[in-house]
């Protein structure tokens, strides 16, 4: 074997790379046809961070809130990925609001509605939050606490090469910590093995320890009545007084809910079974499960299904093998360390996607009302929007394989209202899709035919109805289009005042309808040149008046010239408009939001916001009611904002 | 303009698509971000000057980057390439055939740098001193650095002929 076998090998490998030659057709029909080009441009890129989905736009009434009913009864109101964290992260803390996120090398991090920032420098790898939100208890391999008024570290104790102390947890009457004491020692050959692994708890006044069992993730259950822990892959209640031990269920990472009446934790489901003459399967699922404090119901809280990845991968060796063979399947997701919010309303809980392999937080809210066929409808439609195209089909009867596609996107939604048509459910809705930095604008009403679960609703049946339609320019590139049943010119290009046109070249761009005002939003990208340099022009067109209106000229973001827009999306009222713009010049690609309220072309940076944060990208999602949906990508983390347009202020999640 | 776009289009589509699949391991990935290096080149073909393979390919690599800076947040300057791209098993890539499947397992032992090298040289059919000034770097050291990584590569294959 030398090099030149190599070489000769590694062109061969050239051809086994697939080629999509509908692909290349398609963009080659474009650019010899066509002056007004269709791109499949990346949506996702331009829309920035992994999907993660957002449905908890609507707040919950207190009145809703759960106050004790049993786990069984439990509700899911939403189910909100809402933070992209970057490598991976530890446990969440929430005190009122103010979530504290652990990252994993790099720090403590707050998340409220001024922004996302460090706290503090730790090598931490797990962190839990005092009952009053004044101290965090976290462990870096030492026991440390922080308070977080006085930005002042502890030590309560000290590690060594053999000794570590890991997963605190307050107790409620904040003068004691639970935590587990691992001990280690070298294995003969090499490497390390767990020796020890038990949990004590410490009296911070005295410093004094005190071994309660054997296990891991412990928390306590109203003081000293009893503590919770996981063993041996079982989550065990233990009474403190009595110290008998019951097996809540299997599972791991069990954590106390603050008023004490339910356990959280995860379990693995497999199931096996035989599917052909040689081969066997096993499926294991993680999903979340709530328990009561008193064990008398539990209740799985999420829906985690078999990665497709792996499916595809079974069904080759399903049909192909001729030796007995046991294929494992796991779970598109992960989940890890679910964590209660203060008010033991919210989970959070970190979401690993096995296939797109990263790492978000998720927020669950629980309720106790049943939910309706419109709050389906509309969790349905945002993750659409947001391509989170597992949640979408997990709330289908019967799927399609696939969903979601790069262009034209959904950009936004409405619900026009629900009934009953020969005993079913439905919603109508109207859906908004467009291209990426191109205008073309499509809007279509849809019916949605439900039936009822355990769990709410889930959707049948979609059918197309009647009044959709389209913008774009016309194949001749004269005029801008509206096209329902037949085509109707709303203005040509010409008819654009000049000095509201560049003076060199340029194209439509981004556009949107608002049909309850009759208006057209619209922008015009122009070409740098000779002549000129890169600018975003925002117009709005009356269509009943023929009246055109500049909104902004957009020359510079900041000090930097070169401007470009991405993308532009209306609220449901057509109130406000949102732009995506970034600019040429910055070679760090950093991206703005503007929010103008078209009744006076008032504009909001959203960066602008934002304090003691230093937002690297920010993105428009959709428009939910009364919102814009943003994510804000900040030293290395894409968190989740609502821009409330009647206040004028970000919201945090 | 056009004509001359389209030219270039037709001779080097395979080369970019390839060059931008083996980099992200996704087909949908690819197919965005192909569109989008297309898009952009015609939009500033004006701007050419030069060679255009290299360009076009320019093009696309900081497309690629620009989308993994988008999606994770990377800082320019940084080894970003290193964290992201070529982050698959690579056998997805491929069309599963038995032959080439040392080679192909062998590819697991190179570093992203050397994977990118590979990528450009042998998927993407760029000439030694087209990769230099892509990555720049001068002719003599691509040719260096292809030479080294071919070895390695055949030190890992033989390694795994004397295991079985």
């Amino acid at each position: 074997m030398n090099e030149k076998f190599i070489e000769k090998q590694l062109k061969d490998m050239k051809n086994q790379i697939p080629m999509n030659k509908d692909l290349k057709k398609e963009l080659r029909y474009n650019f010899s046809n066509k002056k007004t080009l269709k791109w499949k441009i990346p949506a996702a890129a331009v829309l920035a961070a992994a999907v993660f989905l957002i449905t908890a736009m609507y707040m919950m009434q207190p009145d809703s809130l759960i106050t004790k009913v049993n786990a069984a009864s439990l509700k899911i109101l939403s189910q909100v990925s809402f933070a992209d964290i970057e490598g991976a992260s530890g446990d969440p803390a929430e005190y009122n609001g103010t979530l504290y996120i652990l990252v994993f090398g790099k720090g403590v991090y707050s998340h409220d509605s001024s922004g996302f920032h460090k706290i503090f420098d730790a090598d931490a790898s797990s962190m839990n939050i005092s009952h009053d939100g004044k101290r965090l208890a976290f462990s870096d391999g030492n026991l440390k606490i922080f308070d977080i008024a006085e930005r002042k570290e502890t030590v309560l104790l000290k590690s060594d090469d053999f000794t570590y102390y890991e997963q605190p947890s307050w107790c409620p009457d904040g003068r004691h910590i639970i935590f587990v004491k691992k001990v280690i020692a070298p294995r003969e050959t090499h490497g390390f093995e767990v020796k020890q692994l038990d949990i004590y708890e410490i009296e911070l006044e005295s410093k004094k320890i005190n071994k309660l069992a054997e296990g891991s993730s412990p928390s306590y259950v109203k003081n000293h009545e009893a503590i919770i822990f996981e063993k041996e892959n079982k989550v065990i209640s233990k009474n403190l007084k009595d110290k008998t031990e019951k097996v809540v269920d299997s599972g791991r990472f069990p954590s106390v809910s603050p008023d004490g009446e339910y356990v959280a934790y995860v379990k693995t489901q497999r199931k096996e079974s035989k599917i052909s003459q040689n081969v066997s399967e096993a499926e294991n699922i993680d999903d979340i499960w709530v328990s009561d404090i008193n064990l008398q119901t539990k209740k799985r809280i999420t829906s985690n299904f078999v990665n497709p990845q792996e499916i595809s991968n079974a069904e080759t060796i399903k049909n192909t093998s001729k030796l007995p063979t046991s294929i494992e399947k796991n779970g598109l997701y992960s989940y890890f360390n679910p964590k209660w919010s203060s008010d033991s309303k919210n989970l959070y809980v970190l979401k690993d996607n096995n296939v797109a392999q990263n790492m978000k937080l998720m927020r669950i809210s629980f309720t106790d009302k049943k939910l309706t066929a419109e709050d389906t409808v509309r969790s349905f439609m945002q993750a659409l929007v947001t391509r989170d195209e597992e949640f979408a089909k997990s709330l289908m009867k019967n799927p399609p394989s696939i969903m979601t596609v790069s262009n034209p996107h959904p950009v936004g939604y409405r619900i026009l209202g629900s009934g009953q048509e020969n005993g079913r459910d439905y919603v109508d809705a109207e859906i908004y899709s467009a291209y990426t930095a191109q205008p073309d604008f499509y809007f279509g009403k849809e019916r949605y035919y439900l039936s009822p679960t355990p769990y709410g609703y889930m959707i049948d049946e979609v059918t197309g109805k009647s009044g959709g339609g389209t913008v774009r320019v016309s194949k001749d590139d004269k005029s801008v289009i509206l096209q329902r049943e037949s085509e109707l010119v709303l203005f040509n290009i010409k008819d654009i005042p000049t000095d509201y046109l560049p003076q060199g070249k340029y194209r439509l761009a981004s556009l949107a309808l608002s049909e309850q005002n009759n208006t057209l939003i619209f922008t015009i990208q122009a070409l740098q040149d000779a002549s000129q340099k890169s600018s975003v022009k925002v117009l709005s067109y009356n269509i009943n008046t023929s009246e055109f209106k500049m909104i902004d000229d957009i020359k510079n973001i900041g000090e930097k010239g070169n401007v470009g827009i991405a993308s532009l999306v209306i609220d449901p009222s057509s109130n406000h408009a949102a732009v995506d713009l970034f600019s040429e010049d910055d070679p760090e690609f950093k991206t703005s939001v503007f929010v103008y309220d078209l009744s006076n072309n008032q504009k909001t940076d959203i960066k602008s916001l934002l304090k003691n944060t230093n937002p690297y990208a920010i993105h428009t999602r959709f428009w939910d009611e009364d919102g814009l949906e943003l994510e804000i990508v900040t030293d290395g983390q894409t968190m989740s904002y609502s821009y409330k347009s009647a206040s004028g202020k970000l919201e945090s999640f | 303009m056009k004509n001359n776009f389209i030219k270039l289009y037709d001779k080097c589509f395979d080369d970019i698509y390839r060059y931008v699949y083996f980099k992200t391991g996704s087909k949908w990935e690819a197919e965005d971000l192909v569109s989008e290096t297309f898009r952009k080149a015609y939009e500033n073909f004006h701007l050419l000057k030069g060679e255009p393979k290299p360009w076009l390919m320019s093009i696309a690599r900081n497309t690629v980057i620009d989308f993994y800076r988008r999606k994770k947040d990377i800082m320019p300057g940084s080894d970003e390439l290193d964290n992201y791209a070529y982050n698959y098993p690579f056998d997805e890539v491929f069309e599963r055939k038995e032959e080439l499947s040392y080679l192909k397992e062998s590819l697991n032992s190179l570093s992203k740098d050397e994977l990118e090298i590979v990528n450009l040289r042998y998927f993407s059919d760029l000439k030694y001193k087209q990769i230099g000034e892509m990555l720049g770097k001068t002719e003599s050291a691509i040719k260096m650095k292809v030479t080294r990584i071919n070895q390695k590569l055949i030190e890992v294959i033989k390694r795994r002929y004397r295991e079985e």
